[in-house]
């Protein structure tokens, strides 16, 4: 660029990465003070956050100890809800995205249309309201199926898959068919291990969207011990923010944000291309 | 999150992206009429066939019934249903709560759409002028990390961050002269609700306009500066203009905000305290839901905020969008 031949430029670099640098410590400092606040002691708590004398994990043994929180009960059932959507949407997503951009039959036309149509569609919420009477009428709330059942497929990811399998030879699945290789043996044996890439980015993004999900598990879980970690917390900020033990939702949200971290971590890259392929946070 | 009516935003930047794809599959299907075997094709059905039953029962058929079911006044499981034609709507319309939402509405968006703008745009230009590799990755890295933590672990954390003994709070009040509740005084609680979702969504729409402006040719920039614009004129006249499409997307995921904030207000204020001061579409939608068990209710007021969110898409391209 022009710029960096000026005299000026290295100044305004500077400043430019400085500021940067300022909005990227923004970003990061809640971290910091969550992780901080959730190691300091009872009345340093209330305290400035870089105001501390001994870190302790005391929160942490608070945390496992009460019993009213069903702590182990509550990841559980994150990890199972969360787990057991991703696995899902994956599956079909990469079922239906070889069919539609790898086999010819009649109705193929329609189809492609309406996966695009419900993925532009996906945000309009009207239709929760009727699937929650629905879950109430069949008797399904606090259950996992009534978690699980309404999100198992994705048009979005249908669309990812079936973009990225029109990039991989026909040839490959004709000399697969020669070899006597039934369609699911194709898709499972050459077709999804060659789309791990596709994978990683659905599935981070389905596992982040249920794992903070919100609205949907106020309206269903009805009892205590069906309750994700995420509600769990929330119905202990509602119900007065832990009481006498306040650095305990501090210690719980670092258990609820590790997972995410530590998912982000491993998949930056495919995190940072989901965003670029098609607002993957807003769906 | 499957609401909030952002995705009408994708339509736009997609909308050539999806084209090709329909053209596509129309060319595909006129070449392999003839070859299309029946048993193909009945292969072909059965993979999808899980895909579609889902869709019926648990898109299509919601999505349709929802409209007539705003007529209705409903219990939960649906029994002793009363039509009230559009008395849901006239009866949202008269009360205390719906001229709050949109009053609220308004204080939002004036503060939350120029901030996340502003400092999502600011970041964008920024990090493209950013050379070195590893700089570069670490600051997007970072700029992400808002987006991972859900809504109700931010809220725990900017609780606190907010909180009357906090160094941030003290900080204000002793330059305002005296104390802020930041939760608790109705004319403020929507700014750091707006300051949180802001805080969350800027990084993003920075990497969103980002990914446009570092594609921008840099011969357009050399060219300008040559015949003499200055850094705003080459701003406004090249990167604004060139970047339009994705512009828009960015506009309407931040002015579509306030239909789907709900945990924030939920857990930070009580439900929309002080006085319905942060009452919201979504809060509105479940009390009636969940608390009244009145779904015909809950379906019209999510009715209303699905139109006016859809007509502000429609504003929004008409009045930002330009051709290029």
């Amino acid at each position: 660029m022009l710029r960096s031949k000026m005299k000026k430029g290295n100044l305004t670099g500077l400043l430019i990465i400085f500021f940067l640098l300022f909005w990227s410590f923004i970003n990061i400092y809640p971290y910091l003070y969550l992780m901080i606040g959730s190691l300091k002691q009872g009345r340093d708590f209330y305290t400035s956050i870089f105001n501390f004398k001994v870190l302790t994990i005391d929160r942490y043994k608070d945390m496992f100890a009460l019993k009213e929180l069903h702590f182990f009960r509550a990841l559980f059932n994150s990890f199972f809800i969360a787990g057991a959507v991703t696995f899902f949407v994956l599956f079909f997503s990469a079922i239906t995205g070889y069919a539609v951009s790898k086999l010819d039959f009649k109705g193929k036309t329609f189809i492609s249309n309406f996966i695009i149509f419900q993925w532009i569609f996906t945000g309009t919420g009207v239709g929760f309201i009727v699937v929650f009477q629905l879950m109430v009428t069949l008797n399904m709330l606090s259950s996992y199926l009534a978690m699980i059942v309404p999100f198992l497929m994705s048009a979005w990811g249908v669309f990812l898959f079936s973009q990225y399998f029109k990039t991989i030879p026909m040839a490959l699945i004709e000399s697969a068919r020669i070899e006597g290789c039934s369609e699911l043996g194709i898709i499972f044996r050459i077709m999804i291990p060659m789309s791990k890439s596709v994978a990683a980015i659905l599935g981070v993004f389905t596992f982040m969207q249920r794992w903070n999900d919100l609205l949907w598990s106020v309206l269903i879980i009805r009892k205590p011990h069906m309750m994700t970690l995420n509600l769990t917390i929330a119905n202990f900020v509602l119900g007065g923010g832990g009481g006498d033990k306040p650095g305990l939702i501090f210690a719980a949200t670092v258990i609820l944000t590790l997972p995410l971290l530590i998912l982000f971590i491993i998949y930056r890259k495919q995190f940072i291309s989901g965003i670029s392929i098609g607002g993957g946070l807003k769906l | 999150m499957i609401f909030g009516a952002t995705i009408n935003g994708l339509k736009e930047k997609y909308s050539g992206y999806m084209k090709s794809i329909a053209a596509t599959g129309r060319g595909k299907g006129k070449k392999g009429k003839k070859k299309v075997s029946l048993k193909m094709s009945l292969i072909a059905w059965g993979i999808i066939l899980p895909y579609i039953i889902w869709n019926i029962v648990f898109w299509i058929y919601p999505n349709v019934a929802s409209i007539p079911l705003a007529l209705f006044d409903t219990s939960l499981i649906g029994v002793n249903s009363v039509f009230v034609g559009f008395g849901n709507f006239l009866d949202f319309f008269k009360r205390e709560e719906f001229r709050m939402i949109m009053f609220n509405m308004v204080r939002f968006g004036i503060i939350y759409i120029p901030l996340s703008l502003i400092i999502s745009m600011a970041l964008a230009l920024m990090l493209n002028s950013v050379k070195n590799v590893v700089l570069k990755s670490f600051l997007v890295i970072s700029f992400l990390l808002p987006n991972l933590t859900g809504a109700v672990a931010y809220s725990v954390i900017f609780q606190k961050i907010f909180s009357p003994y906090s160094f941030l709070s003290k900080a204000i009040s002793f330059i305002a002269g005296k104390d802020i509740g930041w939760f608790t005084d109705a004319n403020i609680v929507l700014i750091p609700i707006a300051i949180m979702i802001a805080w969350k969504s800027s990084g993003y729409y920075a990497l969103l306009l980002l990914a446009n402006i570092s594609s921008i040719p840099a011969s357009y920039h050399e060219a300008a500066q040559m015949d003499g614009a200055r850094a705003f004129t080459r701003f406004w006249k090249i990167t604004l203009p060139m970047i339009n499409p994705t512009f828009i997307v960015v506009v309407i995921f931040a002015a579509t905000t306030f239909f789907s904030v709900f945990a924030e207000p939920l857990l930070l204020t009580g439900g929309g305290g002080p006085m319905l001061a942060s009452y919201t579409f979504k809060l509105e939608t479940v009390h009636q839901i969940y608390d009244r068990m009145a779904v015909g209710y809950g379906a019209a007021v999510s009715l209303v905020a699905g139109v006016m969110s859809y007509i502000l898409v429609l504003l929004i391209k008409k009045f930002v969008g330009r051709e290029v």
